[in-house]
């Protein structure tokens, strides 16, 4: 299978979904290892740098040997609501690992806070939800580099581009 | 082919890891290398090494298992909070048979009661073996003691129930039997049964546990809502967590026909959460439902659908029974109960629909409307008080056809309406297939027809 052609220009995160990514939606973590086999993992504490180019997230050291082991390259993000199911997926590739600092998880915790509020609106259990993480999380700081609509529907899948692209230039 | 090595954590001993009350995430390859991460709305066990994925929504991972078959899935047991990683290799995929039926029947009663039909099209269900199954690291950090959840039935338990039913006199004892075991076994405290009409068009609530007097008589067409699809397609119908499903399908049940003024509520719980519609057959013939419901999420799960299973189409085989032993006991004597002084009550009969309203108040329609209209003008005219269910099984003008007699359900539902809805009016069983009708007031009867 031939690669893919990249995209025109890469997908930077706007206002807007800044916004949704940090408002305390459920995140998952994708990655490939060396042999080619899929892993996956939950992720928390989402932070959208400057620029819209680059994008950290968190995942719980002993809960993610497999992906930390995976020798991290390419990284899928999927942000969910919830609520709403709005749904949106995020690739880039790895930068770096990191050990948080306080302020950072202080981030977390309020971020898991939003995340178990709601929950609990459509009926979660909160100690149900309080059971999907753990304390001791590392830093994932990875680029940006597409975005995919993940919503159910009939639209899930399709690309997503940026909002500068979209008042510019047509992209595709 | 399966080659592969024993997995450390058997599917059977996760079975709550496979409710979807968390939902499960997985993780695909793209062509390019890339992975790709999204949730599955159903992660279903097919055997001790396989599981099945629904495929509805996800081209990129449909895309992705055709070019690379292998897939990591993590699921949650909520009932002890572990997550499991489970790595999959695709072997194919299943457009039609029983798997296929049920995942169909599921998304569709879902979508169906969000209002939204059509929209989840079930492409087809991707059968993956199970390559590893492993136990994520981390203890979780809340012990939560959730038997109450996981509770088992013991065969002990259901040969006892399946005894009762076996000695069950009339319908109203065995829908009993059938209520109490559903609280029984499932500490279920919400359940009702809905009968198939005459016609089999139409499913009508009979006898109900944990609503109070709400809902008995209330009617739905067979097809309709995630009730009727589950009745029409004669499969139960499993939710563990109502509220995401709908918001998942974009719920928007105001988008649901208003119901019209004759119309009775079904019964319902404010916030239903987990809802288990278990159809109930004959023969292959379908008999009606039975509906559990809970507020909980993950109340009822797959050991919960088949015990229900069972007991349900016993009690339908029971009431087949039931139906065609025509036997009447002997007729105790019966006194006037009409108390003289009081206002006459007016009885309003509309042919049309066979709705009955008592001074303006709707209180039934139907087969049952038609049972009391003859009932009230035997006693207005001949002050009978006192019937047998064989002559309105011989009564023409009842149209009560041949082949499906639900005289007894009707009766039982005519009763609990007068019950409900005023207290001059009673209709008491005096014998085996012998009813007596009370009047404790004086009747004005007027018929619309003139």
């Amino acid at each position: 299978m031939p690669e893919s052609a990249p995209p025109v220009a890469p997908f930077r995160i706007d206002d807007e979904l800044k916004e949704f990514i940090e408002s305390g939606v459920a995140i998952l973590l994708g990655a490939v290892d060396a042999e080619g086999h899929p892993r996956v993992a939950y992720g928390w504490g989402p932070r959208v740098h400057a620029g819209g180019d680059r994008l950290s997230v968190y995942i719980e050291r002993a809960r993610s040997p497999q992906l930390l082991s995976a020798g991290l390259r390419q990284i899928a993000v999927t942000f969910t609501d919830p609520v709403s199911v709005r749904s949106v997926q995020v690739k880039g590739q790895m930068l770096e690992l990191g050990e948080p600092n306080e302020a950072e998880e202080t981030w977390i915790a309020r971020q898991r806070d939003a995340m178990t509020v709601s929950c609990a609106l459509i009926g979660d259990p909160p100690h149900m939800i309080r059971n999907l993480w753990m304390d001791d999380t590392i830093r994932i700081d990875l680029t940006v580099e597409r975005a995919f609509d993940q919503t159910p529907g009939p639209n899930a899948g399709q690309p997503l581009v940026s909002s500068e692209a979209r008042a510019g230039e047509v992209v595709r | 082919m399966t080659t592969s090595a024993p997995l450390e954590v058997t599917l059977e001993s996760i079975p709550s890891a496979f409710e979807g009350v968390i939902p499960a995430a997985i993780c695909t390859v793209g062509a390019d290398g890339s992975p790709n991460v999204t949730y599955l709305s159903i992660v279903h066990q097919v055997d001790e090494r396989h599981v099945a994925l629904s495929r509805q929504f996800f081209k990129k991972t449909d895309e992705n298992t055709r070019g690379n078959p292998l897939a990591q899935v993590n699921v949650v047991d909520v009932a002890t909070g572990r997550m499991f990683n489970l790595d999959l290799r695709y072997e194919r995929t299943e457009t039609t048979g029983p798997l296929f039926e049920r995942m169909r029947t599921h998304l569709d009663a879902i979508a169906l009661e969000s209002g939204m039909a059509n929209v989840f099209t079930l492409k087809g269900v991707d059968i993956c073996e199970v390559t590893q199954c492993s136990l994520v690291p981390g203890n979780p950090p809340i012990s939560w003691d959730n038997a109450s959840v996981a509770g088992t039935v013991g065969f002990a338990d259901l040969e006892a129930v399946s005894q009762r039913i076996s000695r069950a006199e009339d319908l109203e004892e065995l829908l009993q039997i059938f209520l109490d075991a559903c609280r029984r076994f499932l500490g279920c405290e919400h359940a009702f049964v809905m009968l198939t009409d005459e016609r089999g068009e139409r499913l009508y609530t009979v006898a109900s546990a944990g609503y109070g007097d709400a809902g008995t008589g209330s009617e739905i067409p067979i097809g309709a809502g995630l009730i009727g699809l589950a009745a029409a397609r004669r499969q139960s119908v499993r939710v563990t967590h109502m509220a995401r499903e709908l918001r998942y399908a974009q719920a928007t049940r105001a988008a649901m026909a208003s119901a019209e003024d004759d119309e009775i509520p079904l019964p319902a719980l404010a916030s239903t959460q987990s809802q288990l519609v278990t159809p109930m057959l004959s023969r292959h013939e379908l008999v009606g439902v039975v509906v559990l419901e809970s507020e909980r999420v993950g109340a009822f799960q797959a050991a919960h659908e088949c015990v229900i299973g069972i007991i349900a189409n016993q009690v339908a085989t029971a009431m087949t029974l039931l139906s065609a032993d025509g036997t009447e006991g002997a007729l105790e004597p019966s006194a006037p109960t009409e108390a003289p002084g009081t206002a006459a009550v007016l009885v309003k009969y509309y042919p049309d629909d066979e709705s009955v309203f008592l001074d303006n108040e709707y209180l039934i329609k139907g087969v049952a409307g038609g049972i009391l209209w003859r009932l009230l003008r035997h006693y207005v005219d001949e002050g009978r008080e006192e019937f047998s269910n064989r002559e309105l099984r011989l009564d023409s003008s009842l149209a009560l056809p041949d082949i499906k007699d639900n005289l007894e359900a009707r009766l039982i539902l005519l009763r609990k309406r007068l019950e409900e809805r005023c207290d001059y009016l009673r209709i008491e069983k005096t014998a085996r297939g012998r009813f007596r009708l009370q009047v404790s007031r004086p009747l004005t009867l007027e018929s619309a027809e003139g």
